[in-house]
């Protein structure tokens, strides 16, 4: 099997966005998610924000406008393929599909994003626009 | 089309009704015998995904659902399936979509992940939801009796159980 640094099952650790110096949380203060990298190239990732509320009704299909829109944006769920580089480093990534309607059929590669796998830490690091990064650190599981 | 979006939204709604707290426990060697049997552990695409309610099969994630399920042998699961063809949102920023854009989303799609284990012969035993992308379902619990899986050969065969006659069905094939 082909050398692959980021393969195996991580747990979210840490997540925000840096811009231009200021942090902003973007799934709260105890953002939480898990991430996959098959040996056979699968990815597969999903983080929440885990304080938001539940729906009041308990139910997907009786959600208030507010409940819709804070769901959407904090979570997001996507799945697909992925590639690593001769020295096992990732490479890049074909969201196959999404919770995100826009994110579906999308290559995501090493230009915006990037992961850095520093023992059992692996640094997510996603370019939104200059000076504007998100930051993801997961602990492998 | 509104009619089987309007049973989507009552077969999700459903489906959480029928989580159960199990506290069924497996201990540790248990579970490291019960992996080494572990039928149900790979990566695996949806092929197929309705509601059967009563003999009558409804698209709930419209006529061409896509999905990945993987569980890992170190007994993870995560879950994404969601209905491909729903329009993405006119502005292109997902913090800015109209209300029906958002709820659209909400109910064409649901990604879980957590933990889950094995029986004896290496079948699927529960599954427990460390998060979701609905947050009604974080914490939860789901055993055999809400959630039914079969492996036969390169197919994964999964009934979610909604009330007597009604089942979500999902078939998801083995990634090659």
């Amino acid at each position: 099997m082909k050398k692959n640094n980021v393969a195996g099952c991580w747990k979210l650790i840490s997540a925000y966005i840096d811009d231009h110096g200021k942090r902003i949380d973007f799934l709260g203060l105890h953002p939480k998610g898990m991430l996959v990298f098959t040996d056979d190239l699968h990815i597969i990732g999903i983080f929440n924000n885990p304080d938001i509320p539940k729906f009041v009704s308990g139910k997907l299909s009786d959600g208030t406008l507010e409940e819709y829109k804070t769901a959407v944006t904090n979570s997001v769920g996507v799945y697909g393929t992925y590639s690593v580089d001769e020295n096992g480093d990732y490479l890049e990534q074909l969201i196959e599909g999404s919770t995100d309607p826009h994110l579906n059929h999308t290559v995501i590669g090493r230009d915006q994003l990037t992961e850095k796998v520093e023992g059992n830490r692996m640094i997510e690091t996603t370019k939104i626009a200059e000076g504007v990064t998100e930051h993801i650190i997961w602990e492998r599981v | 089309m509104k009619a089987s979006k309007n049973i989507l939204l009552v077969v999700f709604a459903s489906l959480i009704l029928f989580i159960s707290v199990a506290g069924k426990t497996t201990n540790s060697s248990d579970k490291i015998k019960n992996m080494k049997k572990n039928k149900v552990a790979g990566t695996w695409n949806l092929i197929s995904g309705y509601l059967d309610n009563h003999g009558t099969h409804i698209d709930i994630l419209g006529p061409h659902p896509a999905g990945m399920l993987i569980f890992t042998e170190d007994l993870h699961f995560m879950v994404v399936v969601h209905n491909p063809d729903i329009p993405k949102f006119a502005s292109g920023d997902r913090a800015n979509a109209t209300p029906e854009e958002y709820k659209t989303a909400v109910t064409n799609s649901l990604g879980v992940y957590g933990t889950y284990s094995v029986d004896e012969n290496g079948d699927f035993g529960e599954e427990h939801v460390s998060g979701s992308t609905f947050q009604n379902m974080n914490g939860h619990t789901r055993g055999k009796n809400e959630i039914d899986v079969k492996v036969v050969g390169s197919t994964l065969k999964e009934i979610q159980k909604i009330a007597d006659g009604i089942g979500v069905h999902l078939d998801w094939e083995r990634a090659k």
